[in-house]
């Protein structure tokens, strides 16, 4: 067994690599960039088989020039928290970085798209008539309620959704209807917003 | 936006009355102020309360990262202050935050108080990384100028670019526009470590009092990180902030207060005021939810080896009245 790796050593890891993204060391950030233009492409063009080709020569590429297996783990889960949305996700690993050196446990980390278009959906409730709070406040309350009222929750949140640019990806709707409904608690929920707003702070 | 009763929006995020940290006319003050920025979704506040014990103002600033907040803003300001020098920066501000990638959110310290409506606000930027690079400050620096930054002032921002390291960085930049013709710069350096603090403002030719800043980390309880905010107009001033942050955890603060008590700062009482509003706390406004906990601890330093200790609480929106909360 090899030495420990602490959440300080991957704290560490990652902020050195990301050192070695901005002075280019290596030509990191040149070849990071090429796969990432390749990416979009295969995105583009709905193409599943080049777009998890291109994920896998970035993941390569970062085993490559981390120290850690954990930090390098711990980057691309930053980076790929939606191979769909090719906005790399500096603010995810940002966001990663600064929760490594706090030692806050480590969140999903969504993209400034998801962020956009989550409040884009919240400006949609807020004030205005939908039936989505009342809806939510049933889907907590019983696992008996949380399916009977499931077509109609995500009904409501694709209506919401069509008057929204950008919408929010299916895997954050298909988290925000988890982390809304029953058994999640209310510090559940208080936690994803956490982990999806990012905090304006002083 | 529902219309609200500006009486009482302070009494639900702090105790108030004789013998709590916001007297009552320090609330009747801060009930005006809020009346027109609170509640708002998507806009976070953060108030300042001072440490020794015979002062007792209380100011606060918001921070911001919505399109249309700034506009709310700018209208406010139109109707409001007549001040058109704001509306018209708070337009530049709009376009930058539209623009720019390397912009995180604003942060503006109103001074809205009877008297004081000439004042014009301070305003900050925190840069977003590793998006931002040098030529971004000086270009949000002409912003939070009126376009008007001098090529001496420049070059002291430049100094303070190129003396940072690795892992150090600017947290936000802002400009003092509040002091009037005093006005200065003010920049906040994250990622410094005690052993790195004086080489860094060596490199500034910082002129403070050293010695005196190093002896404020004497006996510290533990800490998650701390920044320091450093100030220039024609050249570096020798003030300095320390802002002490801590993890989400009750006993280092307990500690951080009860040293702040035996340092002299404040009274025993005091300090018992001081934990109650670090307390965390669940505040519903009208249709909206914010949540209430402790920012950080300021030491001012003064050149005079005088030091202004304050606490920062912050409340910021967390959207779960939309959930039925």
């Amino acid at each position: 067994m090899g030495k420990e790796v602490t959440s300080e050593d991957i704290s560490k890891d990652l902020i050195r690599y990301m050192n070695i993204l901005s002075q280019n060391i290596d030509d990191t950030k040149t070849i990071m960039k090429s796969h990432e233009v390749e990416m979009t492409k295969a995105v583009q063009s709905n193409n599943e088989a080049d777009m998890l080709k291109h994920q896998q020569d970035i993941t390569k590429l970062i085993y490559n020039r981390m120290e850690t297996e954990e930090g390098a783990k711990a980057m691309i889960d930053a980076i790929f928290s939606d191979i769909r949305n090719l906005d790399p996700n500096w603010w995810g690993v940002n966001k990663l970085i600064g929760n490594a050196i706090t030692n806050a446990a480590w969140g999903y980390a969504w993209s400034s798209k998801d962020e956009e278009a989550f409040i884009l959906f919240i400006n949609e409730i807020i004030g205005k008539k939908n039936n989505f709070t009342e809806l939510a406040t049933l889907m907590r309350t019983s696992e008996e309620d949380r399916k009977n009222n499931l077509k109609k929750f995500e009904k409501c949140i694709d209506d919401i959704q069509d008057k929204i640019k950008p919408k929010m990806s299916q895997k954050l709707v298909n988290t925000l209807i988890q982390k809304s409904s029953y058994p999640c608690s209310e510090e559940d929920l208080e936690t994803f917003f956490d982990q999806i707003v990012e905090p304006k702070t002083w | 936006m529902v219309k609200q009763d500006s009486d009482n929006n302070i009494s639900c995020i702090f105790p108030i009355g004789k013998g709590c940290m916001i007297s009552f006319v320090a609330a009747d003050r801060l009930n005006r102020q809020l009346a027109k920025f609170y509640p708002r979704k998507h806009l976070s506040y953060v108030f300042e309360f001072r440490i020794l014990d015979n002062q007792n103002q209380v100011d606060f600033s918001m921070a911001m990262n919505q399109k249309e907040d700034l506009l709310f803003l700018k209208n406010e300001y139109k109707k409001v202050q007549n001040h058109l020098k704001v509306v018209d920066w708070l337009t530049d501000c709009t376009t930058l935050m539209e623009n720019n990638k390397a912009l995180k959110s604003y942060w503006i310290e109103t001074d809205l108080n009877d008297g004081e409506k000439e004042l014009i606000p301070s305003l900050f930027i925190s840069p977003k990384y590793p998006e931002v690079k040098p030529v971004d400050f000086h270009y949000f620096f002409r912003v939070l100028n009126f376009n008007q930054a001098d090529r001496n002032s420049e070059s002291l921002l430049s100094d303070c670019l190129n003396a940072l390291e690795k892992d150090q960085y600017i947290e936000h930049i802002g400009i003092m526009h509040s002091r009037n013709k005093e006005k200065t710069t003010r920049v906040y350096i994250k990622g410094l470590k005690q052993s790195t603090l004086i080489s860094f403002l060596d490199k500034l030719n910082w002129p403070g009092d050293k010695v005196f800043l190093v002896e404020q980390f004497k006996n510290l309880p533990p800490i998650d990180y701390f920044t320091i905010a450093v100030e220039f107009n024609t050249k570096w001033i020798n003030t300095i902030g320390i802002e002490f942050h801590f993890e989400k955890k009750e006993e280092p603060i307990k500690k951080f207060i009860s040293r702040m008590e035996s340092l002299g700062f404040c009274s025993a009482q005091k300090a018992l005021l001081i934990l109650e509003i670090v307390e965390p706390k669940k505040i519903k406004s009208f249709n909206l939810n914010y949540r209430r906990t402790l920012s950080h601890f300021k030491l001012n330093i003064k050149g005079n080896q005088e030091i202004e200790p304050k606490v920062y609480i912050q409340v910021i929106p967390n959207y779960m009245s939309v959930f039925g909360f």
